[in-house]
């Protein structure tokens, strides 16, 4: 698994814009084709794994909370 | 002298009495500033009629939604008293509007006085998913809770700072200010929302505060509001990058894109691999196509065409060289047969002689001879050498 993508967002942005690349039709290459492929495997596998480990942190910030 | 006490109904119906019988209070006329304007279900309008420092409550037994908070009117009407709960109001019978009030008069100058500053034309970005979203608001009030719900809806990596505040009153201004400080100074969050269960008019006018707006206008980060009023817009929702009806509405639009995201990305997988395999598919067809129009394009067929005529040619060559040698061989031995028949040897059987020079050449003929010559004779098992002695031109030798 490759750790290319910052996070969620970053991940979901590009396998969203692979995937506006391949529905314009861009006139790619095979390899560039493969690759655009692989790279939009790893952001999917990415945004699976982070869904799966999500979890929500609450915090509340009362210091200065008075007066 | 100890009075006996007297019941707080008996109080009221005293009261309640009294108030009625006064003619003055039977046919009032006030003027005042409409606030907390609201109409029940069951069409009976209820709202407080507000001058200075002083208010009182009104009851229409009518719906009457053509006015609305901030509004001067003018009522007529008797004073009600309530005696279940001590209380008094004026029982409406007719309204008649008479301009905008003070108080929302105010509201409408400071509205427009910051909108002519463009505070009102803010619209930032909002993060599809943010990961750190400040709340600010009561950590004890309706909208957190609402909130929290909303967000529980998703599933979602998200870190939910929650700034408690006071909502109303007169702390939460400096509560509130402090929270959008500290979300853009201490904790950096992706996104402030700021959020407020619903209320009366009067209840949300800290909303409608110079200051609170112009921190939320200087905030970097982008700002949505979830303050629960029914009808007007606070100058907060105003000033605010996106700004909803309630505190739910917020969270929603706030995690929006965490919604159905796993369905969003599987149908995403979906359209690349289809994507990918059509590609494929269409690049095979292309090849086969090509491999196709080689195969066409190959000289092959040309190629066994030459071939076939060319050993239709050497076969025809064979057959007609053979046939021709066949002849010639046929000839030869007919000439073989027919040289053998010219033989000199058999002449020379038949008692022929044959005459040469010393070199073997045949002596037909006058030039050949001349006087003293040698000459070979040859005979059938006979060779003389001989000399010429003398010779003459004969013509015809019978």
């Amino acid at each position: 698994m490759s750790n290319n993508f910052e996070n969620f967002e970053d991940a979901f942005n590009k396998l969203k814009y692979i995937i506006e690349n391949f529905e314009r039709n861009d006139n790619l290459t095979l390899d560039e084709l493969v690759k655009k492929y692989e790279n939009g495997i790893e952001a999917y596998n990415f945004c699976v794994n982070k869904l799966e480990e999500a979890e929500k942190k609450i915090k509340i910030i009362d210091t200065k909370f008075n007066a | 002298m100890k009075l006996n006490p007297i019941k707080v109904s008996q109080l009221n119906k005293y009261i309640k009495k009294h108030l009625s019988n006064n003619s003055l209070l039977n046919n009032l006329y006030v003027e005042g500033e409409i606030l907390n304007h609201k109409v029940s279900k069951n069409n009976i309008t209820y709202f407080t009629l507000q001058e200075n420092d002083s208010c009182i409550n009104c009851i229409c037994f009518f719906k009457e939604d053509t006015i609305k908070n901030g509004d001067k009117i003018i009522v007529s009407g008797n004073l009600n008293v309530y005696e279940q709960r001590g209380t008094y109001q004026i029982n409406v019978k007719e309204i008649t509007k008479i301009g905008i009030g003070n108080m929302l008069k105010d509201l409408e100058l400071l509205k427009e006085n910051l909108k002519n500053k463009g505070m009102f034309s803010k619209n930032k970005l909002i993060p599809k998913f943010p990961k750190k979203i400040g709340l600010v608001t009561s950590k004890n009030g309706a909208a957190i809770k609402d909130v929290l719900k909303t967000f529980d809806e998703v599933s979602a990596n998200i870190e939910i700072f929650i700034y408690n505040a006071v909502v109303q009153g007169d702390i939460a201004k400096k509560n509130i200010i402090e929270g959008i400080k500290y979300f853009n100074e201490v904790e950096k969050t992706d996104i402030i929302m700021i959020c407020r269960g619903g209320g009366s008019f009067e209840d949300l006018s800290v909303f409608n505060d110079t200051d609170i707006a112009q921190n939320i206008y200087n905030s970097i980060i982008p700002i949505v509001t979830g303050i629960g009023h029914e009808s007007d817009k606070t100058l907060s929702d105003f000033t605010a990058d996106l700004s909803c009806h309630t505190p739910t509405a917020a969270a929603s639009v706030v995690i929006e894109s965490y919604k159905n995201i796993q369905i969003e990305i599987d149908k995403m997988l979906l359209i690349l691999k289809n994507k990918m395999n059509n590609e494929i598919d269409y690049i095979y067809n292309n090849l086969r196509g090509y491999n196709y129009a080689i195969n066409n394009m190959m000289p092959l067929a040309t190629i066994n065409n030459f071939k076939y005529e060319v050993l239709n040619y050497a076969n025809i060559l064979k057959k007609f060289t053979n046939s021709n040698l066949n002849y010639n061989k046929y000839n030869l031995e007919l000439y073989r047969e027919k040289i053998r028949s010219y033989n000199y040897r058999k002449n020379l059987e038949k008692g022929y002689a044959l005459v040469l020079d010393k070199d073997g050449n045949i002596i037909n003929n006058i030039n050949d001879v001349c006087e003293n010559k040698l000459i070979d004779i040859i005979f059938n098992k006979l060779k003389i050498k001989a000399e010429i002695k003398k010779f003459e031109e004969v013509s015809d030798v019978k």
